[in-house]
């Protein structure tokens, strides 16, 4: 069973990834943007849920996760492209544009805390309670600023 | 001809007195102003939490203690113009320090100041009218233990007809409605504490609900907290009814582990101004959160315009 699970969280974990990976090649950037958040998304439900303990712990499936976030945000700057912010499907907030500056830094402290969360290496679920304080705050402090809502 | 002009003038000055009695600032009784130095400041930090107070008046970008310096400044922009909000903090001269609980009373819950001006419905009195005195008390005894800041008030940047506050008297009289929103039909205490926080101090509806008027009114009842169009510029703001196009997949505990941590049931997380609100919520016991929650659930599902 645990192994099971396991199999589960990285599966899921790395298809997301391998969706952003393959999604380079296409070269819509508000596509590889959002794919990219979307692996963020699935590998914070992951670790969220081994905090919980609605998942049973995997300390291998965890570091996967920050991985995936990692990855992510060490990318995802380069899908912000001038103007598409045109796109009619985006979310990215105009600010992103007007103040590139501080979007990067926001990437690249989302980027820090999630090596930290790696190198941490949670090995009980209060651990990585603890991980998922340092990197949860990331999403919401860029989404305050940087995204709008749209329907 | 002459007896024309006079009875233009007779009438005009008679308009002009009508006019001054319909705007004529409405204030709290004295049974209610009377309890007002009786609160009890602990439990007025979690009706200051959930009344947002720090969103708008602690310094943009506020985090953590900052959230308790409410030295106003924050820029609101609306359909009328440009509201600077003011400094609520302890502070004599610049701030509310020489308010008695009174004053602070009918601030929050009519909407008029000291000196007997309207305040602009920027300011959500018109939920915070809901309240309960006792809250109000409390909320203002947790006001009292707040640092003074020294920031003098900066004058809105508002169109002209909205710049006569007189005028917000007839705009009370249309639009403020202190009855309940929603006939809920349930006795069930979490539903109904909910009701209570969600369109009392929480004062969800400001910003979740479109205005009638072409926006200068006040809430749409007939489409509570279908969110609409951003009033302060881009996107929209969510339609958080249970209908299947908003919250209908969600859960009561997903509602409530949003508002406690931010982040959706798909893992996605809370943005834009909503993040301020958030962290606001997070400091609510957990039974305001599910209480709040359950009537998100309870009230009626509005579809997607």
């Amino acid at each position: 069973m645990k192994k099971f699970v396991m199999t589960l969280v990285a599966a899921s974990v790395v298809s997301g990834g391998i969706a952003f990976a393959a999604s380079h090649g296409a070269m819509d950037p508000v596509k590889m943007r959002k794919d990219g958040m979307q692996t963020v998304g699935l590998a914070m439900g992951q670790v969220a849920g081994m905090a919980k303990g609605q998942v049973p712990f995997d300390p291998k499936g965890a570091v996967a996760a920050f991985k995936a976030m990692n990855y992510v945000s060490g990318t995802i700057g380069q899908f912000f492209p001038e103007g598409s912010d045109m796109a009619a499907d985006t979310t990215a907030a105009p600010a992103i544009w007007e103040d590139m500056d501080g979007f990067n830094a926001a990437l690249a402290k989302f980027q820090a805390d999630t090596a930290a969360a790696i190198e941490m290496a949670p090995a009980s679920p209060e651990d990585l309670g603890k991980a998922l304080g340092m990197v949860g705050g990331n999403c919401k402090d860029c989404h305050e600023k940087y995204r709008v809502k749209k329907g | 001809m002459k007896k024309s002009i006079l009875a233009l003038v007779v009438l005009a000055v008679l308009a002009a007195i009508v006019f001054w009695f319909l705007t004529a600032p409405v204030r709290l009784d004295e049974s209610v102003t009377a309890q007002m130095d009786a609160g009890d400041a602990a439990r007025g930090e979690m009706v200051f939490w959930t009344g947002g107070c720090a969103s708008c008046h602690a310094a943009d970008g506020a985090k953590g203690d900052e959230k308790l310096k409410l030295g106003g400044g924050h820029r609101l922009p609306t359909p009328a113009g440009i509201f600077v909000a003011p400094n609520i903090s302890p502070d004599p001269e610049t701030g509310i320090g020489n308010w008695t609980g009174a004053d602070f009373a009918n601030a929050v819950m009519k909407g008029v100041s000291p000196n007997g001006s309207h305040f602009y419905p920027a300011f959500p009195y018109t939920s915070y009218t809901r309240m309960k005195p006792e809250d109000v008390a409390d909320l203002w005894a947790f006001m009292k233990t707040l640092p003074p800041v020294s920031r003098a008030n900066e004058a809105n940047e508002l169109a002209l007809p909205f710049k006569l506050r007189r005028g917000l008297g007839l705009w009370k009289a249309m639009f403020m409605d202190s009855s309940p929103v929603v006939d809920l039909q349930t006795d069930d205490p979490a539903v109904l504490r909910g009701q209570y926080l969600v369109e009392g101090p929480g004062h969800c509806g400001e910003c979740h609900t479109s205005r009638t008027f072409f926006g200068f009114g006040g809430s749409d009842r007939s489409r509570w907290l279908a969110g609409g169009p951003n009033p302060e510029g881009k996107g929209v703001i969510p339609n958080i009814t249970p209908d299947p196009t908003a919250l209908g997949s969600w859960s009561a505990a997903d509602i409530a582990g949003y508002l406690k941590t931010g982040f959706t049931p798909e893992f996605d997380s809370v943005g834009g101004s909503m993040v301020d609100v958030q962290e606001n919520m997070a400091h609510l016991k957990d039974d305001d959160l599910a209480a709040i929650a359950a009537y998100l659930k309870a009230i009626p599902p509005v579809p997607k315009q």
